[in-house]
């Protein structure tokens, strides 16, 4: 029996030993994407609230590589064959001078000007004017197209990761696991992959088909998060993330950045993901829609006294700190402030110290719809509202309005997003294209709908060497815009992620009228419930 | 070499050598699994041999992993040695459970539940509600935890954090099949069993689940202690809610409180599933439920007691009768059933 | 600040923050009365009920509202609505009783019943959450939309009738344990099994009534859940976890002590929330409520007979 236990624990202990060394070799193994080192934090220069710019046309370049294009037209009725989506604006760089897509009462934001006329994008050819690439910036290599198909077939058409001859990959991950599933992840990627299919079926790009690999991370669940990054990246090689819902989208930022790999269209919930330089954020950071939002209640509303409503995450406190300090710095006191979780059941308690504290206005920052409505159902129960209404983000759903009521519309809310609602040219290619989609439109879908009809722009204008690099380069190059319906413009060089006059700071705000969210069966599709307002309908933070 | 001991070794081998042929992301899949492996081993020890139950263990690996990340890290945090860091995350756990142990004195069974879920809940609104510890202040913060290196050895790989995780799971296994062999384990599982025959032979059934707290609570530690590195950035507090705690509690019961080894597969199992069965896009909760449904109706010893019933079942009369004397001594990772 | 520099009193709202709060009692008050009258035949914890809440709030939605989401009215009336809710929870009740009391698991060890418990509550929630997609929006109330001023809080009709309802059937139930039949039955299974086994009361048919009317309690819970906090499973599930922290303060055994706890969690709750005692940080504001229903089930251990609290264990 002793020698039994003597040759069991010598056996255990090689073993030991032996993983160990193991251990030790399999250090710097090639399926490991962390060789290295874990990643480090995204790179913040790009979202410093230091590196404020006027937009400005960053630069332009022909066809190929790089991106700019000098006759792309910014309408609603673009060339159809330019893009996948017949009537869709044709997403592209803004040339110099051409048409801006402005609303009356815009907020000061100048149209892009600068550099010297058309022309190819080369060494030296552009102005390092601000919001465009710096001097001494790589700037993007132009190709021809004959260059670029010359460079595609030298490599059989596998310019990079995820791209062959046939095929581009791209992915997604999406929480499908969550509650409300069937209202934000599922149509969102339904769009998506709706305007990929109506691509392909258009003979795709280049030659190349789109293939859609989408993960689900669960309710989300942090490892199937990193499972999915690492399964879509490592295993499948996609060329892009293109899309994507999901609340841990902040844990793998590193991850992309370090690894290199696009990703376009994504939630934008999170700060790192503007300031991550190969994150292509779609929708205002929360920092800056507090300081817009707050200099509109600031000057429109002008109360004495403001309360706030803020969820229980880092993003959403820092947000109300911002919020705080455009206060503080107009000398309006904030009386009470309530920190809620998404599980608490119940705000009656919350509603009536918000009473006790007497604010003339509350703001909301909450990400979730539901837990704003939940305060805004229990303080309507209680017959409670501050007399200079209420206001905040993330409540641009078409079926967010049912959500709160028609209380609140009676006695004042307003709500702030990044595009205009909800955009005739996507309402109505979604009604043909996608009819499931038929009140289920929501600040983010638009931006991601848009976003892809750049992607398609992009890797046109690319020629058939597509790589992850150009298209990086491509999207930093000049600026980006929806067209009037969606009404929006990003530019998303380094200066440019936070420039004036676009989606990093520019926002319009909406009156609540009643409860119906939804987009009008014609051709127009506003929101009946929601209306632009009357005072101050764009907004742009000019605060720091 | 008898059948078990060939058995082992086999399993061994197979989790050390497959992730030499796999691909990344399941290996770091595996890796949440084995850590999983560890937390409920540390649960079993409450559950299955005091007959304790603990519905905190999901908020313990949380404290753990927030607190040792944050004196680990040297961004958004203070910069310690990570044992340093470890010692003090496990520390901190092991005292959450020691207050939890010390009411088992005058209370049990369905109080020391809701105690635990109590504190669960209480952990979730301080501990995880502080975004200096979880996710940092500002919305800027992107914290990174960076892997552990010992002396001539980085861990920096998936494949070698694996590895390092193995190793532990596998000390942390021999440990308790050893301990549940010695008269002092003997004591616990006689506590569990009986209390108060245990109390009339001089076994203080209080003592005993104090130590079996604190144990569980240490192994949550370590768990929660190599979580952090593992994922780089800390994931999000609701990856350690009250139904996490609930979820960790199935485990060792759908496995069978008899065979620490069946904790071990079903724990695997847990961690793999969805992710094998990701492309169904089964509901996480269908799957849960499903899973231990199946479990719990299996037999009222979990599925280990069903593969051991099975296995005796088989076994010929005459092995049992020559090798009875020598069955003591068996390393046994699948114990006898109570 | 520091909670003892915090701590202040604002005696105007008291009132109010008392109103609401035994309001909010109601939240939990049904899924912990679900939970005693389980634990009582069965000595495990039902986290069945809680499934049984959720999906009849998705059950009774779906009837009522009609479509997925929160903008029309197109279903069924409240009181059908109600009765067919309440009648798919006892079917759910029973058939779970009828597994549990089974002959399979009759025999089982209680923690191997209690997490096939939790598996019928993943399940429930599953395919709730599947097959009736609903945003989290709240049903309208069949009690109506109208308000209750009382010594200066505001409360919903729904509110009061929810609290109506509650205290209702706890002193319906408290009667009927203590004397009737099959209450006498049901306390004695509570008591001892065995005996009460060998004295001939039918085990199976008591314990599987048990469970029906114990899963029509928590399908009335869901359907009032769905008008207070609408169909948000993460909300429901909370309210269902809090219910059984506070019915642990009669040892799962008695309903009025079940209540008690609802009532003592509500009020405590609402009034650190509305800052009755000054402006209590929420991590602080947890720490207290918390200690206060453990310090209470202390106490009331100490002074109550051992043998009605002592749980046998697993």
């Amino acid at each position: 029996m002793r020698s039994t236990n003597r040759r069991s624990r010598i056996l255990v202990g090689l073993g030991l030993v032996g993983a160990l060394t193991l251990a030790a070799c399999a250090d710097g193994d090639s399926t490991s994407s962390t060789a290295g080192g874990p990643p480090k934090a995204p790179t913040p220069e790009a979202g410093s609230p230091a590196a404020t710019d006027a937009p400005s046309e960053a630069t332009e370049g022909d066809a190929g590589a790089a991106v700019p294009n000098t006759d792309a037209a910014v309408s609603a009725g673009g060339d159809p064959s330019a893009s996948a989506t017949p009537g869709a604006p044709t997403a592209g760089p803004k040339s110099k001078g051409g048409a801006s897509a402005s609303t009356p009462g815009a907020a000061s934001a100048s149209s892009p000007s600068g550099g010297s006329g058309s022309g190819s994008v080369d060494s030296g050819g552009v102005s390092p004017g601000p919001g465009g690439p710096q001097a001494g910036a790589p700037t993007p290599r132009s190709q021809t197209p004959a260059a670029s198909a010359a460079a595609s077939a030298a490599k059989g058409g596998a310019t990079d990761v995820g791209v062959t001859d046939k095929e581009i990959k791209v992915g997604a991950i999406y929480m499908h696991g969550m509650q409300l599933a069937s209202f934000m992840p599922k149509p969102m990627e339904r769009l998506i992959e709706a305007q990929l299919r109506v691509m392909n079926d258009q003979g795709g790009i280049h030659g190349r088909k789109f293939k859609y690999i989408g993960c689900d991370d669960g309710v989300p669940d942090a490892a199937r998060t990193r499972a999915c990054y690492k399964k879509l990246v490592e295993q499948d090689k996609i060329f892009a993330f293109l899309g994507g819902l999901t609340f841990n989208s902040g844990l793998i930022q590193p991850d992309i950045e370090r690894d290199k790999v696009p990703a376009l269209a994504p939630g934008s919930l999170y700060r790192s993901e503007w300031e991550n330089p190969w994150s292509f954020a779609i929708h205002m950071g929360m920092e800056h829609e507090a300081h817009a939002g707050g200099q509109w209640v600031v000057d429109v509303l002008k109360p004495k006294k403001i309360g706030l409503l803020c969820l229980n995450n880092a993003e959403m406190q820092a947000t109300c700190d911002a919020s705080t300090a455009v206060m503080k710095k107009a000398g309006i006191k904030v009386v009470h402030r309530v920190t809620t979780s998404a599980e608490t059941p119940d705000m009656s308690g919350d509603v009536l110290a918000m009473r006790a504290a007497d604010p003339d206005h509350i703001i909301h920052y909450t990400t979730h719809p539901a837990a704003t409505a939940r305060f805004m159902l229990d303080a309507s129960q209680q017959d409670y509202w501050p007399p200079k209404g209420v206001s905040g983000n993330h409540m641009a759903g078409e079926f967010a309005g049912a959500l709160i009521g028609n209380y609140p519309a009676k006695h004042g809310y307003w709500t702030n997003t990044t595009y205009k609602l909800w955009g005739p040219e996507l309402v109505s290619w979604s009604r043909k294209y996608v009819p499931d989609q038929e009140g289920l439109h929501n600040h983010v879908m638009q931006g991601q709908w848009w976003s892809t009809n750049v992607f398609f722009d992009v890797l046109k204008k690319m020629g058939p060497n597509v790589t992850r690099e150009g298209l990086k380069q491509a999207l930093e190059t000049g600026e980006y815009t929806t067209g009037p319906g969606l009404d929006q413009k990003f530019m998303w060089s380094p200066k440019g992620r936070n420039a004036h006059g676009t989606g990093a700071r520019r926002e319009f705000m909406y009156k609540a009228v009643h409860s119906d969210w939804a987009a009008t069966k014609d051709a127009a599709a506003t929101p009946g419930g929601l209306v632009p307002d009357p005072d101050r309908f764009v907004i742009e933070d000019t605060f720091d | 070499m008898d059948l078990r001991k060939a058995t082992y070794g086999l399993l061994a081998a197979a989790a050390t050598l497959w992730v030499f042929l796999a691909p990344s992301y399941w290996v770091f899949i595996a890796t949440t699994a084995v850590l999983l492996a560890i937390t409920t081993l540390g649960l079993t020890v409450v559950v299955g041999w005091v007959r304790e139950v603990s519905l905190v263990q999901a908020g313990l690996v949380g404290t753990a992993m927030y607190v040792s990340g944050y004196l680990y890290r040297a961004e958004g945090g203070l910069g310690w040695p990570f044992l340093a860091a470890a010692a003090v995350g496990i520390g901190v756990v092991v005292l959450l459970s020691v207050l939890v142990s010390l009411s088992t004195a005058r209370l049990s069974g369905v109080y020391i539940l809701v105690l635990t879920l109590g504190l669960q809940i209480t952990i979730e609104r301080t501990i995880f509600a502080n975004l200096k510890l979880t996710t940092g202040e500002g919305s800027a913060a992107t914290l990174v935890t960076p892997r552990p290196a010992l002396p001539g050895l980085s861990f920096a790989s998936d494949r070698a954090f694996y590895l390092l995780c193995l190793a532990l799971l596998g000390v942390v296994l021999l440990f308790l099949s050893r301990l549940r062999n010695l008269r002092f384990g003997r004591s616990l599982l006689l506590v569990g069993t009986d209390r108060q025959a245990a109390a009339s032979v001089g076994i203080s059934p209080w003592r005993y689940k104090i130590f079996a707290f604190v144990l569980s609570g240490f192994l949550a530690g370590v768990a929660g202690v190599l979580t952090a590195p593992l994922f780089g950035t800390p994931p999000y507090p609701f990856a350690f809610f009250a139904f996490t705690s609930l979820a960790y509690l199935a485990i060792p019961v759908v496995a069978g409180f008899g065979s620490l080894l069946g904790v071990v597969l079903v724990a695997v199992f847990y961690g793999l599933a969805p992710q094998a069965l990701e492309p169904m896009r089964i509901s996480p909760l269908i799957l849960a439920g499903f899973g231990v449904a199946v479990g719990t109706l299996a037999g009222r010893a979990g599925l280990s007691g069903v593969v051991q019933n099975y296995l005796r079942a088989r076994r010929p009369v005459e092995v049992v009768a020559r090798t009875g004397a020598q069955e003591h001594a068996e390393p046994v990772l699948a114990g006898s059933a109570r | 600040m520091s909670l003892v520099a915090a701590l202040t009193y604002n005696s105007d709202l008291l009132r109010p923050a008392l109103v609401l709060g035994v309001a909010a009692a109601g939240l939990y008050g049904l899924l912990a009365v679900s939970l005693v009258l389980t634990y009582r035949v069965s000595r495990t914890i039902g986290f069945v009920q809680g499934g049984i809440a959720l999906a009849g709030a998705y059950l009774y939605r779906s009837l009522t509202i009609g479509s997925e989401q929160t903008t029309t009215n197109e279903g069924l009336g409240f009181v059908p609505a109600l009765v067919i809710t309440v009648a798919a929870g006892a079917a759910v009740g029973a058939v779970y009783g009828a597994v549990v009391t089974g002959k399979r698991m009759a025999n089982y060890p209680r923690i191997v019943v209690t997490m096939f418990s939790l598996a019928s509550l993943l399940l429930l929630a599953g395919f709730s959450t599947t097959l009736i997609p609903a945003d989290e929006g709240r049903v309208p109330s069949a009690f109506g939309t109208g308000v209750v001023k009382i010594f200066g809080g505001v409360a919903t009709v729904h509110q009061v009738a929810t609290v109506a309802i509650l205290l209702a059937l706890v002193g319906l139930l408290t009667v009927a344990l203590r004397c009737t039949r099959t209450g006498i039955f049901i306390r004695a299974i509570a008591d001892d099994v065995d005996a009460s086994r060998v004295v001939g009361i039918p085990l199976t048919r008591m314990g599987s009534s048990v469970y029906v009317f114990s899963g029509a309690i928590a399908a009335l819970a869901g359907v009032l859940l769905a008008s207070s906090v609408g169909t948000a499973m993460p909300n429901i599930l909370f309210i269902f976890l809090r219910a059984l922290i506070v019915a642990v303060l009669g040892g799962l055994t008695s309903l009025p002590l079940a209540l008690a706890g609802c009532l003592l969690l509500g009020v405590a709750e609402t009034s650190l929330t509305a800052g009755v005692f000054g402006l209590v940080p929420t991590d602080q504001r947890e720490l207290l409520v918390m200690g206060l229903i453990f310090g209470l089930v202390f106490v009331i251990n100490r002074l109550r007979p051992i043998r009605v609290l002592e749980a046998t264990g697993f």
